[in-house]
């Protein structure tokens, strides 16, 4: 039976008003970026494509808006705005779990080598030009790398039955270094696709469709969702893993459990993104400055901030330069690192202690 | 009387000697370069402006710059060529050993091959290039032609580095030539098509616009790039649903399936019968600024109008390996 019986969080109104704000603040974003783009598209038209995919609403009236627009704003936009959310969601969660396991606020998901399995995956795909699923085999090969190199990192940290976080936290480390090695030696022994390689490594929402948008969706809800039941576990792992025990929690099936719910549900966005850096590390500790309190608080809010972040942060790649799309992932740290620092020094007064 | 007089014959027969041996030496130089350096040093000038001198035509080049390697071959002067780069592929079957590429440089084989000069290319030094001029004293020319007639006097110059100036205005003459021909059979087409050059599709969709080397290829068979902004980009895919591109042009690595989905679906390329859709037939001849640039647009004016007979001239030096595609 669960013992955890540390200090009882309880929302209070004042942070049950800022989660309730920042839903809010996240509909008005979400809605707001279907009228941002490099093609204007007049608000009244947009409008009625939105409510012609209403279901029974859509049927109801006769509109004037163009293929071409229909085009931009359902298979274009939304997919990218979507998706933000999605991966934002991810990597926020993903971070804060992360950081919780290893006790380490400078940790991020891409440290148990989702990263540089994923680009191995990639980089092999486009190296060796292997065509398993046609133009899915980016995709496949980054998860299934990713997975390859965590579960790696993790089995190589055994040690007496156990994996000493200090362990995991080196070999993923260790691991990673070699993994980026082999991908190193691929991109310079076909030095014509590097180009192609850079640009993959550089992050982008562009090309992501409905069909890889449904699959990441529900393999990254059921990530939160599960990260959400554990909070408590993972508040007492922050504790130590020694008072973890003592209060009853199964600290090694925790351990296993999350970084499982997150490597999965960070591939499968990396796998269709590329790397997007930032937002792991960051949004946990936006939220721990927003709304402090416990991982039950952390975990959700990270979510709800790191779409926010990614939402925003594409439409900045599309309003940097007309007609052009700047990488998302110079974008998260070029929007995202000042606005932190800002964040940092306004609420934290220099008492911050993640 | 007869010992002075013996002392001025001695010297005048020196002087004779001399003033012989001189003229056999001037004469002997000049017979074996054949041309261009009797005016004296050979003075050329890089991308970057900095002027180099050479007391003759070098004999031992290394080509970082597929470009320059390409050029050399057709100049007749690829056994000055003692060591190439990865990225050369004209002409086949290089012998010589590779140096490095765009971003290393194995200096020791460098050393081992003892160069006159070093060629390169970007429109900045790169780190190596430094190194190669400044530490090991050998000369690091960087070129980066973007027009044609930059590629014209980047063979002349060539031409003039390695002694075979003639071949190189035979050259650049019939670049001229084809160029006009070009001209002359566009000059019947007054509608202008719009063109998307899809470059990469990793990472979004990456393309070529204004000031890159492929955009004129596209003005000189008068189509319009979608692409308007400069240089290399990903674009929005905005811009290519709602430009609705005529024509859509994929890099030799793009594959056809990257344009079956939004946003290449319904554009005008995708929607017309026949579709629009070509793939460069091989990269080298848009990427790499030489004198087989003039084959690039060829191909291209004849696959985007069939009925046009473009006259291109036969290049007109004798090479053991052809420089036209498909040769």
């Amino acid at each position: 039976m669960f013992k955890y019986i540390t200090e009882r969080h309880i929302l209070t109104i004042g942070t049950k008003t800022k989660i309730a704000l920042s839903l809010i603040f996240l509909l008005l974003v979400i809605l707001a970026s279907f009228f941002i783009g490099s093609v204007k598209i007049p608000f009244y038209t947009v409008m009625e494509i939105m409510i012609s995919q209403v279901p029974v609403l859509g049927g109801m009236f006769h509109f004037h808006f163009t293929s071409i627009q229909h085009e931009i704003v359902v298979l274009l936009r939304e997919p990218q705005i979507f998706s933000a959310l999605v991966i934002g969601a991810s990597l926020g969660v993903g971070g804060a779990v992360i950081q919780s396991i290893f006790k380490n606020p400078i940790t991020e998901p891409y440290v148990i080598g989702i990263s540089s399995g994923a680009a191995f995956g990639a980089v092999a795909t486009i190296v060796l030009g292997i065509d398993i699923l046609g133009i899915y085999s980016i995709d496949l090969m980054a998860f299934v790398f990713s997975l390859v190199v965590v579960y790696l990192v993790y089995f190589l940290s055994f040690r007496h039955g156990k994996v000493p976080i200090v362990y995991l936290l080196l070999m993923g480390i260790a691991v990673s270094l070699f993994v980026s090695a082999l991908v190193a030696f691929m991109v310079f022994s076909n030095v014509r696709l590097q180009g192609d390689v850079f640009f993959w490594l550089m992050g982008s929402l562009q090309q992501i469709t409905w069909t890889e948008l449904g699959i990441i969706t529900a393999v990254n809800v059921l990530a939160i969702f599960v990260s959400i039941i554990y909070s408590r576990e993972l508040d007492a792992i922050q504790l130590g893993e020694e008072y973890a025990h003592t209060v009853g929690v199964n600290v090694e099936f925790t351990k296993i459990l999350l970084i499982s719910v997150i490597a999965f549900g960070v591939s499968a966005c990396v796998a269709v993104s590329g790397l997007i850096g930032f937002v792991g590390l960051i949004v946990p500790h936006v939220c721990r400055l927003i709304y402090g309190g416990t991982n039950r608080i952390v975990i959700p809010t990270s979510a709800i901030i790191g779409g926010i972040f990614l939402i925003l942060s594409e439409d900045a790649a599309h309003a940097f330069i007309s007609g052009e799309v700047i990488p998302i992932g110079i974008v998260t740290s070029l929007v995202g690192v000042p606005f932190f620092m800002l964040l940092l020094s306004r609420l934290s007064r220099g008492s911050y202690d993640a | 009387m007869s010992s002075g007089f013996f002392d001025r014959k001695m010297k005048a027969l020196v002087v004779v000697i001399i003033v012989v041996l001189g003229a056999l030496s001037v004469f002997g130089y000049v017979s074996s370069t054949g041309h261009a350096s009797s005016s004296g040093p050979i003075k050329v000038t890089d991308s970057l402006g900095r002027s180099f001198v050479f007391q003759k035509p070098v004999t031992r080049i290394v080509s970082l710059d597929p470009s320059a390697t390409a050029t050399l071959y057709a100049l007749g002067a690829i056994k000055d060529l003692v060591g190439g780069n990865v990225y050369d592929s004209y002409p086949p079957n290089e012998s010589v050993p590779n140096v490095g590429n765009a971003y290393t440089v194995d200096y020791s084989e460098l050393l081992n091959l003892s160069p006159q000069v070093v060629l390169g290319y970007g429109s900045t030094m790169p780190s190596y290039g430094t190194y190669i001029n400044n530490t090991l004293k050998i000369p690091f020319m960087l070129d980066n032609p973007e027009s044609f007639p930059q590629i014209e006097n980047f063979t002349m110059m060539l031409g003039e580095l390695t002694g075979k100036s003639s071949n190189a205005t035979i050259i650049v003459n019939w670049m001229s030539s084809s160029l006009n021909a070009i001209s002359s059979s566009m000059s019947n087409i007054s509608t202008e098509q719009t063109i998307f050059y899809y470059l990469s599709n990793y990472g979004g969709y990456w393309t070529a616009g204004n000031n890159t080397f492929i955009n004129q290829f596209f003005l000189i068979a008068h189509l319009r790039n979608v692409a308007s902004n400069s240089g290399y980009f990903t674009i929005s895919g905005e811009v290519i649903a709602n430009e609705s591109p005529d024509i859509i042009l994929l890099d030799q690595y793009v594959p056809e399936s990257a344009v079956q989905t939004a946003p290449f679906n319904e554009t005008a390329a995708m929607t017309g019968s026949p579709q629009k859709v070509f793939t460069i037939f091989d990269d080298n001849f848009f990427n790499e600024p030489d004198f087989r640039t003039i084959y690039a647009i060829q191909w291209l004016i004849s696959i985007i109008y069939p009925g046009i007979y473009l006259n291109i001239p036969n290049f007109p030096i004798n090479l053991g390996y052809p420089p036209m595609p498909n040769a």
